[in-house]
């Protein structure tokens, strides 16, 4: 693909002219290329099924990892001058490191969602013992998709794994230890839609 | 860095840790502050001719601060420790800094980068020549 003619996607204000934008279309065209990248690296040997789901979950795991990396150094940028609330004060200390758990997703949802994705998570949902669902209903790497199309949806659950990695990086890097795993939510035409799953180790 | 001051850091990293308290942590924080005020703790040891200074950041990273104590009354100690929190903020601007670069490891390691060792020297200079 050539040089995008590329609409910025900073959301700041166009004053400050210092602020670094990036292309909506080259972030995309980028992540494509690392998908097919990840598949190529992570090619089966041999032709059993066996080997063709392992390479996949290598596949998998290589773009987890590179999302891991990411989202953990963009948390300690976006981290930088914020404090979590919730004085620790007269709680018991369960419900004071849940109450910590909560804020620290609850930035994730936030702050650092706008600042990957320009939009908040949809729907926070939790059970107040370390597991909480985060669901997207239009992840922005994942509107151009074709609907209805058995590959795009493929290609949607394998990209999905570089999110994961940014969620489990942010989380991480506050002290956090979780297993994310997510969900494809889509159904035929809006391919857009999935829910990340966090469960805090 | 020398032997006597590596036990001092350990002691005073022993401190911090006491101030921090159980988990969810940062128990030195009174209510309701804010930004890098929240991250300042404060001194951590006075020992032998020197203080050490604490600060710790969201993400958990300490920064420690060691000064040669030559103030002698409270207002000029004031003016110094606000100095040293200056200084920890500029020191952990350059951390974030560091942290961004994808080259760098994460975690438990040695930082080696000459942009952030002349970052933190040039800090430190800065410092020294305001007292």
């Amino acid at each position: 693909a050539g040089p995008s003619a590329a609409v910025s996607s900073s959301s700041s204000s166009s004053d400050d002219t210092r602020l670094a934008h990036v292309s909506d279309p080259s972030m995309e065209f980028l992540l494509t290329e690392v998908l097919h990248w990840v598949e190529q690296s992570c090619h089966k040997n041999s032709e059993d099924e066996e080997s063709a789901i392992f390479a996949a979950e290598m596949a998998a795991s290589k773009l987890e990892r590179m999302g891991y990396s990411v989202g953990y150094r963009l948390c300690e940028r976006l981290a930088q001058n914020k404090t979590f609330g919730a004085s620790a004060a007269g709680k018991d200390p369960a419900q004071a490191v849940a109450a910590s758990q909560l804020e620290a997703v609850k930035f994730l949802c936030k702050e650092f969602w706008m600042e990957v994705f320009r939009k908040q998570i949809d729907k926070l949902q939790t059970n107040h013992r370390g597991v909480f669902v985060l669901k997207d209903m239009d992840l922005r790497w994942l509107t151009r998709l074709p609907p209805n199309q058995e590959e795009a949806r493929v290609a949607a659950i394998q990209l999905l794994a570089f999110p994961c990695g940014l969620v489990r990086g942010a989380l991480s890097n506050l002290g956090i230890p979780a297993v994310v795993s997510c969900d494809f939510l889509a159904d035929g035409t809006n391919m857009s839609a999935c829910s990340f799953n966090i469960k805090i180790k | 860095i020398s032997l006597k001051q590596q036990f001092i850091l350990h002691a005073a990293l022993d401190r911090l840790e006491e101030l921090d308290g159980p988990p969810p942590g940062f128990g030195w924080r009174s209510q309701g502050v804010n930004g890098s005020d929240a991250m300042w703790i404060g001194l951590l040891l006075p020992i032998e001719d020197t203080r050490v200074y604490g600060y710790m950041t969201t993400t958990k990273m300490k920064i420690m601060v060691v000064v040669e104590d030559t103030a002698v009354d409270p207002t000029s100690q004031k003016i110094r420790e606000s100095d040293v929190k200056a200084l920890m903020v500029e020191v952990h601007r350059h951390f974030v800094e560091y942290t961004l670069n994808p080259f760098n490891k994460l975690g438990d390691t040695m930082i080696v980068s000459s942009k952030f060792e002349e970052g933190v020297a040039d800090c430190v200079r800065r410092f020294n020549n305001t007292v």
